[in-house]
């Protein structure tokens, strides 16, 4: 599903750190579990996991594919297999929350609007949302439109989800949720990477996780799950 | 040799602007007959873009055609009076107007109205992280963000020079009735406008109000995009948009007219 071959990327903004000689292998079904330094925040890894940084050297190939091998039109169609939440701010602003939610399937798919929203809604009520947040992304509570970046990264049946610090804002009684999604999206063979700093979620998750690492600075290593 | 190499690099450096404006419009032409380019999400921003740059200027441009249309007027029945030809009015004012004016003013109030809205919304999006976040949701930013953008300003140009030329017409017109002019009946004033227009006029038309288009919206979405680390980037890149686009204008006006009367 996703392969990192010894990729190096050298420290460069916005990011704290690079990669050093970074190389795993994920398969669909795994769940990755990535533990970071708390406060570590922006890291390339998921940028780069995602093609829209290219490694110093090394290879990183999605489905099978090196992303530096792609047209622009064909990165953005494999782009749009991939869900995330986002370690930052990630909303149009001048768009509703809803139509954020949805955006991406409007664009790589031929699905209904009422479908997809039908979708999301699902999502959001498993997310303990009740309903997807409405109005413009700067007018919904701050907890609620985390949880919607959450539908939006499941909604569409992606192929690859990468989570930064999803629990970021969110209250932990949510989180169950969010592994139940993780479960179901696993289970129709989609990959998972869950980035976070956070010990209560690391202790949950870590017993579903097929692979553990942590970042120690640069470096990808092997996490024992303590 | 110092000065000299400076107006080399200056004018290298000018030419590479150009040619990279050049090639930007030529990848949004050969994506707009791309039907891949046109999925609902697409489609709707040019849409919004036709609705604002378009339609919601329609007004205004409308109510500059009448104003316009009684200025041409006052003075030229004052000369055409004192030559004897007030009969002329409808082929003057197709040549000011349709050969020079409409695309002129038109192509103005779009530079100030929606270019400038173009390249600082563009900018605050570049800043704020959300073209990136369209990137990673797989939406390439020049499919999203720039063809739907300038194809829109071109198409809205274009309407609205025609909303402009028959506003300016009509205010002529009746102008001219008032102020005494030998305009005769609405159907030979139309006439008469009529067998004024010269095939070369309609290719000085399009000309005058596609190129500018395309050509003012590849600068302000280019100018808009190109922000990269401060807000306060943002005004500076929008007037360099306003200032580009002004200038691309008076250039593209002037060369059209050249090919085309001379």
């Amino acid at each position: 599903m996703l392969a990192f071959e010894d990729v190096i990327l050298a420290p460069q903004p916005p990011y704290e750190v690079g990669l050093a000689g970074v190389s795993f292998s994920l398969k669909g079904a795994d769940l990755m579990l990535v533990r970071v330094e708390e406060g570590l925040l922006r890291l390339p890894f998921a940028d780069v996991a995602q093609g829209l940084v290219d490694p110093g050297s090394g290879r990183v190939a999605f489905l099978g594919e090196d992303w530096r091998a792609l047209s622009p039109s064909r990165s953005a169609e494999r782009r749009g297999k991939i869900g995330r939440v986002f370690e930052t701010h990630a909303w149009i602003s001048n768009l509703d929350v809803d139509e954020n939610v949805t955006l991406a399937q409007r664009h790589h798919t031929a699905r209904p609007e009422s479908e997809i929203l039908a979708e999301a809604q699902v999502l959001a009520v498993q997310f303990g949302l009740g309903e997807l947040p409405r109005g413009r992304p700067a007018v919904v509570r701050h907890s609620e439109l985390r949880r919607a970046e959450w539908v939006r990264a499941f909604v569409g049946g992606p192929e690859l989800v990468i989570l930064e610090n999803p629990t970021k804002d969110v209250c932990v009684g949510a989180l169950p949720g969010l592994i139940g999604a993780v479960k179901a999206v696993r289970g129709r063979g989609a990959a998972v990477i869950w980035i976070t700093d956070d010990a209560r979620t690391l202790s949950q998750v870590a017993p579903e996780s097929t692979q553990k690492f942590e970042f120690r600075g640069a470096a990808l290593i092997p996490w024992e799950g303590k | 040799m110092g000065w000299l190499s400076k107006i080399g690099a200056r004018f290298i450096s000018l030419l590479e602007a150009q040619s990279h404006l050049a090639a930007m419009i030529w990848a949004v032409l050969r994506a707009a007959v791309d039907k891949a380019t046109w999925p609902r999400t697409v489609a709707n921003v040019f849409a919004r873009q036709i609705l604002f740059t378009g339609i919601e200027a329609s007004r205004f441009i409308l109510l500059l055609a009448l104003m316009v249309g009684i200025l041409i007027v006052v003075q030229t029945q004052v000369w055409l009076a004192k030559v004897g030809q007030t009969g002329l009015l409808g082929p003057v004012l197709v040549m000011v107007v349709v050969r020079e004016v409409g695309p002129l003013l038109v192509n103005f109030v779009v530079i100030g109205r929606s270019g400038t809205a173009m390249s600082t919304e563009l900018g605050i999006m570049k800043i704020s992280g959300e073209v990136r976040l369209l990137d990673a949701q797989g939406l390439d930013p020049f499919i999203y963000l720039v063809v739907p953008r300038v194809l829109g300003a071109a198409v809205s140009i274009f309407c609205l020079t025609i909303i402009f030329i028959v506003g300016a017409f009509v205010s002529g017109y009746f102008s001219g009735l008032l102020l005494g002019a030998n305009v005769g009946a609405p159907s030979l004033f139309t006439m008469s406008v009529f067998r004024a227009v010269q095939p070369a006029d309609v290719f000085n038309l399009l000309a005058k109000t596609f190129i500018p288009g395309l050509v003012t919206g590849a600068i302000c979405c280019t100018e808009g995009l190109s922000v990269s680390t401060a807000i306060t980037e943002v005004p500076q890149a929008t007037s360099r948009a306003l200032v580009r686009s002004v200038g691309a204008l008076f250039v593209i006006s002037a060369l059209v007219s050249l090919l085309t009367y001379m």
